[in-house]
């Protein structure tokens, strides 16, 4: 009896299973990508994002249960820039799905048609810390790239799914517009901080930065992905506050002692600017992450001032 | 019950991903039995008589077609696994595993027929990193495994010059006064670890870990034998033996390490030691997060 009541069960699962993949399956290794994936996709794609917007991209765990959600996936959503590189190939090798492979269809780069910011001067090498020689990786986190990952994902959508193909242009369109004009809202909001000199922990706002005329004067870390070091933070007080910077922004995850001490030094106020989607709760999708990040930095400079 | 180097040899591996909702994994390895990495098979490639002596005497003694290397499927090794993983919540994940490794040993005289070892092991890994991580840290992990070796070994007639009287480089049996005759058995070998690892701070690990090894008293040890006149009780080798272990990594870059240990290791028959272990470890060329 109980063998039976097994068996029905994993029959149900079974059908469950093949219930879901009517849907397309995508799973996105950051949260921006699966936001951006939600829009264009709407009810015709399930998402799964594998790191949290809270977390560190760069080191995320590599936790066996991805490796299912690999397997089952049709399409995979990655950056492209290296970002991932600590722990995603592993996880994909280990998936034994073609789908998500190489030059199929499924295997999605999310960079590609964007002009990545930050490509160093060849050859690269370790002095320079963990840097990305793709260039930035943290691209996603400028609205004018959303629309070109969009219209991507709208295009690889089509070609998997072509019977749904207009209900992800007409979602595509919808996101466009609706990001054009809040991209109109953003740039209006922040265009009295035009040239605001700040302090970055990490150099993940460069994209941000360069959209809404920020200009960067400085990070705390030494090098991308260095630890600050006793003689990095005296040398940077003093360079910072001479160019005049008004605030320090950091990720929610980044430890606050050395970015406060430095923003009490320098007479700069801290704000934290979470760089993704889920960086915390009120961050629900992509238009609410620069809704927050634009208010949070007006309201700390208004603070500050 | 793997030595120093760990299981290791040439061989192939075969795994399958269940399609359970959760991760759920198979695997199936065969591997030559003979070699340095197949401690507890047919490792040290050479007899008992022959010039190089193996450590471990005078209980160590393999028949002479150790080296025949592999001629059939009774020359493989097999070992297979079953692992299976879960997301506890949004920060922990457990991980857990049993795994077998069968294959022929060399344990005996000329003549003792095939002997053969059977491994068995269990393991759980629990893993703690808060959602809110910053380069990886903090987090906390737990790893604990245990294993059971039988380990059959085969006769063994210590009268190596058959000249049936006692001589030096001999194990004698004092009841007879002649060499001794060993009788095949079963030998089983058990013992666990556990450690915790906490990352307190980016680049920073402290950990404890404890080790525990003991065995069935076999036949042979019960036997009233001397070596060279000395005499000869509980094999040193399978004697009780536990071991604590403090230690403070501490990752520089992410290519480099620094660890200082303490060990309290304690064993049957010989008594406690102290040690400090001081370990550097570098590394060239890629790796994991970069390609460069």
């Amino acid at each position: 009896m109980k063998m039976k009541t097994l068996v029905a069960s994993l029959a149900l699962a079974l059908l469950a299973t093949f219930a879901v993949q009517a849907k397309l399956n995508v799973v996105a290794t950051l949260p921006d990508y699966g936001a951006i994936a939600e829009a264009v996709g709407g009810d015709q794609v399930k998402v799964t994002s594998l790191a949290r917007g809270t977390e560190d991209p760069h080191f995320i765990d590599a936790r066996p249960s991805y490796i299912r959600v690999l397997n089952q996936a049709d399409v995979l959503l990655e950056g492209g820039a290296e970002m991932e590189v600590g722990w995603l190939p592993a996880l994909v090798n280990n998936a034994r799905n073609p789908k998500i492979l190489g030059d199929a269809p499924g295997h999605v780069l999310m960079s590609q048609g964007i002009a990545l910011i930050g490509v160093p001067p060849v050859p690269v090498d370790r002095s320079m810390g963990d840097v990305h020689p793709a260039g930035n990786p943290h691209f996603a986190h400028d609205p004018a790239n959303g629309k070109i990952m969009a219209t991507h994902l709208a295009e690889v959508f089509t070609k998997l799914d072509s019977a749904n193909g207009y209900i992800y242009q007409a979602n595509l369109k919808r996101f466009l517009d609706q990001l054009d004009q809040k991209l109109a809202e953003w740039t209006t909001a922040m265009a009295p901080l035009r040239g605001t000199k700040v302090v970055t922990y990490h150099k993940s706002y460069d994209y941000f930065a360069s959209r809404f005329g920020l200009e960067i004067v400085g990070q705390i870390e030494p090098k991308p992905g260095i630890e600050p070091s006793p003689s990095h933070i005296n040398a940077l007080i003093p360079r910072v506050k001479e160019a005049g910077a008004k605030l320090v922004l950091i990720e929610p995850n980044r430890p606050r002692k050395t970015p406060q001490y430095v923003a009490d030094a320098i007479g700069a106020k801290l704000v934290i600017v979470p760089g993704m989607v889920g960086g915390n709760e009120k961050i629900k999708d992509y238009f609410g992450l620069f809704d927050y990040d634009v208010a949070q930095i007006i309201a700390a400079l208004k603070e500050q001032k | 019950m793997f030595g120093a180097d760990g299981l290791r040899n040439p061989g192939a591996r075969l795994a399958w991903l269940a399609p359970t909702p959760f991760y759920s994994e198979f695997s199936f390895g065969v591997q030559n039995s003979q070699g340095e990495t197949a401690s507890g098979f047919r490792s040290a490639g050479h007899s008992h008589g022959g010039e190089e002596e193996e450590e471990g005497l005078p209980f160590g003694f393999r028949h002479p077609d150790n080296d025949r290397g592999v001629r059939n499927l009774g020359d493989l090794l097999f070992s297979p696994r079953y692992a299976v993983s879960f997301d506890l919540s949004d920060t922990q994940v457990l991980l857990g595993g049993v795994s077998a490794a069968f294959g022929p040993n060399s344990r005996g005289g000329e003549g003792a027929g095939s002997t053969d070892t059977q491994i068995y092991g269990v393991d759980l890994t629990w893993k703690w990193k808060p959602v809110n991580h910053s380069g990886g840290f903090p987090f906390v992990m737990w790893q604990t495994e245990a294993m059971l070796q039988r380990y059959n070994a085969g006769g063994f007639d210590w009268d190596e010059n058959g000249n049936a009287a006692a001589d030096d480089g001999e194990l004698i049996d004092v009841d007879s006064g002649l060499p001794a005759v060993l009788p095949g058995e079963t030998l089983v070998d058990y013992g666990f670890y556990s450690q915790i690892l906490y990352g307190f701070r980016k680049g920073w690990v402290a950990g404890l870990r404890f080790d525990y090894v003991a065995s069935d008293k076999a036949d042979y040890e019960n036997l009233d034998l001397t070596f060279n006149g000395d005499a000869v009780g509980r094999d040193p080798m399978r004697a009780t033996r536990w071991r604590l272990s403090p230690n403070l990594t501490w990752y520089p870059t992410e290519f480099s390490k620094v660890r200082l240990q303490y060990n309290y290791d304690d064993r049957d028959g010989i008594g406690t030691d102290h040690s400090v272990w001081l370990q550097l470890e570098f590394l060239l060329g890629a790796h994991a997060a970069h390609k460069f």
